[in-house]
């Protein structure tokens, strides 16, 4: 429960609005941190509490990045905090992916909003191990392309003949010359298969909602689709029991979750 | 091992155990530290739970200016003593240790402190911790068990802890104290098995029990205050609160209540269970089924605290009924 000393080397705004701000922090403990794509740290800020953040680096960077949505108390305050100043974290947590089974695999990333986080820690690091895995598509789509994050990223990663990348926003807008569409939709349109293939889906509820059905569609088995689910955590180890879901703790058991373990437990997220 | 004590040489016992630690005793209310006077004549309001997950639990001293690191802060190391724990009490706090092996704070607690059971020699009518499959008399989470009859302390001592919290005046027991001792235990658990629907709780599926149409009438009188959570030996969630005063704060684990709204809402406002129904079905899904599945056992010891200090006169039988019939 005693969080470790992490410093903010730099802050970057990432969207238009100004509501998410990716963190990169350097540990002042010299304790090896060691995460999976997928895996989460509660972050803290002294007089405000903590929150659960889904690490956005992949486990070769060297700092570890963060990207936060300001909407609470603590996401908040983090986001009056400047470069060079100290605030807490605790991790990493929860399961991950479990990447090493989708060796051999195609592999589906479909990511809404800001949802996009934990997937660029898990696409960073299937190109690092690129040649372990099949084809590797992702669809990622927000509001309007102001609204989307790492957008240098992304233009890199649209170069990239060993990824299919499409990216789509809500409505036309002028300047844009990338898709227009819903998810879903765009999920249909480009058909991934779901032979051989795994899809990892984080957005929000609506998005997800309506994707979950086309993927099945697709040939996707319930055993094959991975979703990440949020729920208020305090502890982050299994004791506060907060983030329960049924039987399920988000923070222990989770926060991915396959559709398959989904459809046995009560829909408390 | 089993010893024996003249009932009046309870003081000096009390004495003996004073001077090892900090001794505290049943009240009224709770336990309270021992002044000289002690009665048993029905378990407190509070169980020793408090002792394990106290109402303030402060983790982490800090300053609030930029660059200021925080001071970690653990509970107390003195030993203390707590004296006429209820058997149902002193097992409760082996569920929660089944979950809270590693907590630090919770540990150490349990580490630091001796629990000194008395034996319960008939059932009253509002609890029921046999239903539940427990032996008050196994000794389960206690260091040392005694019990009161005929103007005699019988001593049993569960652990290497409580043999050191036998008094020397205590004799060694006769055969026949021994079969007096065994008699009582005997006696207490006659045509008292673990409740059937309990056993067939165990046998049911989580879904049909969570869908079951029964929870909207027996959640419709429940105010959500909180009560049973707060009462319950078993009941273990807590929140996490920074307290600034001025520029100095804290970071404390204050125990909560998943019969709360706020318990569950996001940042975001959305809240998985917004429904007074839903958070009602969680503790008991939680106790009954949840905790049984995982551990083999429910998390319930049948202390009865919840039926008796119900505001709106709900019973834990009715929902276990329904569960197990569904």
């Amino acid at each position: 429960m005693y969080p470790v000393p992490a410093r903010i080397e730099k802050i970057r705004v990432e969207t238009e609005d100004g509501l998410i701000k990716s963190f990169y922090l350097r540990l002042l403990e010299e304790k090896p941190f060691v995460h999976k794509p997928g895996q989460f740290a509660m972050l803290s800020v002294l007089g405000k509490g903590e929150c659960p953040i889904g690490i956005a680096s992949s486990p070769k960077e060297e700092l570890l990045m963060f990207s936060v949505f300001r909407t609470g108390l603590v996401t908040d305050a983090l986001h009056r905090l400047s470069e060079g100043m100290v605030i807490g974290l605790r991790g990493p947590m929860g399961n991950g992916y479990p990447v090493e089974s989708f060796c051999g695999k195609n592999i589906v990333l479909i990511a809404g909003g800001f949802a996009v986080t934990t997937l660029r820690a898990t696409l960073l690091y299937l190109l690092e191990n690129r040649k372990d895995f099949g084809q590797i598509t992702m669809i990622y789509g927000a509001r309007s392309p102001g609204l989307l994050l790492y957008r240098d990223e992304l233009k890199a990663w649209q170069k990239r003949k060993d990824l299919n990348l499409y990216l789509t926003v809500d409505r036309e807008v002028a300047g844009w010359d990338g898709l227009v569409g819903f998810v879903p939709q765009i999920t249909e349109k480009i058909a991934p298969s779901g032979k051989e293939s795994v899809a990892l889906v984080c957005g929000p509820p609506i998005m997800i909602k309506f994707t979950l059905p086309i993927l099945e569609k697709l040939g996707f088995s319930p055993q094959d689709i991975y979703l990440s689910l949020e729920n208020k955590m305090r502890c982050g180890l299994g004791l506060c029991r907060h983030c329960n879901v049924g039987p399920a703790l988000v923070c222990k058991d989770g926060p991915v979750f396959t559709l398959a373990q989904l459809k046995r437990l009560p829909q408390e997220y | 091992m089993l010893y024996v004590l003249g009932r009046e040489k309870l003081d000096n016992w009390l004495a003996f155990l004073e001077k090892k630690a900090r001794l505290f005793v049943p009240g009224k209310e709770k336990f309270e530290p021992y002044q000289g006077n002690i009665t048993f004549e029905s378990k407190p309001l509070l169980s020793p739970k408090e002792f394990f997950l106290p109402p303030r639990e402060p983790m982490l001293s800090f300053e609030v200016t930029p660059g200021a690191f925080p001071e970690k802060l653990s509970p107390s190391p003195d030993e203390r003593i707590i004296f006429g724990v209820r058997a149902c009490d002193a097992y409760a706090l082996t569920l929660i240790k089944k979950v809270y092996q590693e907590d630090v704070f919770f540990s150490l607690r349990y580490k630091n402190t001796s629990l000194i059971g008395k034996a319960c020699l008939a059932e009253s009518t509002d609890c029921f911790c046999w239903a539940m499959g427990i032996d008050p008399f196994s000794g389960s989470g206690l260091d040392l068990l005694f019990l009161e009859k005929d103007e005699k302390l019988l001593l049993k001592p569960i652990t290497e802890k409580g043999k050191t919290l036998v008094p020397v005046e205590a004799k060694e027991a006769l055969p026949e104290d021994k079969a007096l001792f065994n008699e009582i235990a005997k006696n207490f658990l006659k045509n008292k098995n673990p409740s059937p629907s309990l056993l067939r709780l165990k046998e049911k599926d989580l879904m049909t029990i969570y869908n079951a149409s029964f929870w909207e009438k027996l959640s419709f009188a429940c105010l959500n205050c909180g009560i049973c959570t707060f009462l319950c030996p078993t009941c273990y969630c807590f929140d996490v609160h920074d307290e600034v005063v001025g520029e100095k704060g804290l970071r404390i684990r204050v125990p909560d209540s998943c019969m709360f709204l706020l318990y569950t809402q996001h940042a975001s406002g959305h809240n998985p269970r917004r429904s007074p129904l839903a958070r009602f079905r969680n503790r008991f899904m939680h106790k009954f089924k949840y905790f049984l599945d995982e551990y083999g056992e429910p998390l319930c010891v049948g202390c009865g605290r919840c039926n008796t200090n119900c505001p709106a006169g709900i019973n834990l039988w009715e929902i276990i009924q329904a569960m197990g019939e569904v």
